[in-house]
């Protein structure tokens, strides 16, 4: 039998670098799992599932809007730097866009929507570092509408 | 944030179709596959209550800021005799249905499972129902039992 290629299709897989507490019991300081370059992407790879692609158990989607960690909330198209994570103190993860929606509605009164502790960004996470300043903000704001009360 | 009710959809119909634990929830889907923002279910009397061998009708409503904003639910208008439900409107009393408890960590089985547990576990507190919420204050419950009962029987010989 001979086979012919009529077209190769290029692939890709790729997944959040968010550490895995619960499962190995260690996250460094940067929030990467495993070695220096382009090891950090397998053992991310690896943390979310094993099989080189991430899986869609229920643990693995975001919790407001339930679209995978490596999707897009509902209000993007591209995944990854256009809709990227971010990890709470309390070891719940967003999409940027999800969780700060909900921060800014006034009866979420800056609690995480999964425990109810007052959701703030967990330090030295890398991927956490973009969205510092406005994660203080919203913080802020809300500080300042109590004492309005 | 349709896509996430899409999902809940799926998810809710695996649910119900292999978890034992959610046998009292005979049936939680959208009226019609082509508007996903009204729902309606159908759940079991908890065992040991009066509400025992008697099916309830939800409806539920969601709105377009879910699940940033809880979904409006209510049992159909004259069916549910209970001390935090308005009799004829069907109204609910339940604190994760108000935007204050309410959190988008919970989705529609979460709800209908927390009403099924508020069938079973009325609050005279912050009734709606104030007669029926006056007999359960003075501890009658075998009154409160058999009003209940009586309002459910008079109610399916229509």
């Amino acid at each position: 039998m001979k086979l012919e290629y009529e077209q190769v299709h290029c692939v890709f897989s790729w997944a959040w670098d968010i550490g895995n507490v619960e499962d190995h019991g260690v996250t460094s300081s940067n929030g990467v799992v495993g070695g220096g370059g382009e090891a950090d992407e397998v053992g991310a790879i690896g943390a979310l599932g094993g099989n080189g692609r991430p899986s869609e158990a229920d643990d693995d989607v975001c919790g407001i809007c339930r679209a995978s960690y490596n999707g897009t909330c509902p209000a993007c198209k591209f995944p990854g730097d256009e809709c990227p994570l971010v990890v709470g103190e309390c070891n719940h993860n967003f999409h940027v866009h999800c969780i700060q929606q909900w921060l800014t509605t006034a009866t979420a009164r800056g609690l995480c929507p999964m425990c109810r502790q007052r959701f703030a960004l967990k330090r030295g996470v890398r991927i956490n570092a973009p969205h510092a300043t406005r994660f203080e903000q919203l913080a802020q704001e809300r500080d300042d509408d109590y004492m309005e009360e | 944030m349709s896509q996430r009710l899409a999902k809940e959809y799926r998810s809710h119909e695996k649910t119900l179709a292999s978890d034992k634990s959610f046998s009292h929830v005979v049936d939680l889907s959208p009226v019609s596959d082509e508007d996903l923002r009204s729902w309606k279910a159908t759940i079991e009397g908890p065992p040991k209550t009066p509400y025992e061998g008697f099916e309830f009708q939800l409806e539920l409503k969601i709105p377009q800021r879910y699940p940033l904003d809880p979904p409006q639910v209510s049992f159909l208008p004259r069916s549910t005799p209970h001390c935090n439900v308005d009799y004829d409107t069907g109204r609910i009393c339940l604190d994760i249905l108000e935007k204050d408890s309410w959190s988008p960590a919970w989705d529609l089985l979460h709800v209908t499972h927390a009403i099924w547990l508020l069938l079973a576990n009325p609050v005279p507190d912050s009734p709606l129902d104030v007669d029926l919420a006056c007999i359960l204050r003075a501890n009658d419950t075998s009154a409160y039992n058999g009003l209940v009962r009586y309002y459910l029987k008079d109610e399916s010989r229509d």
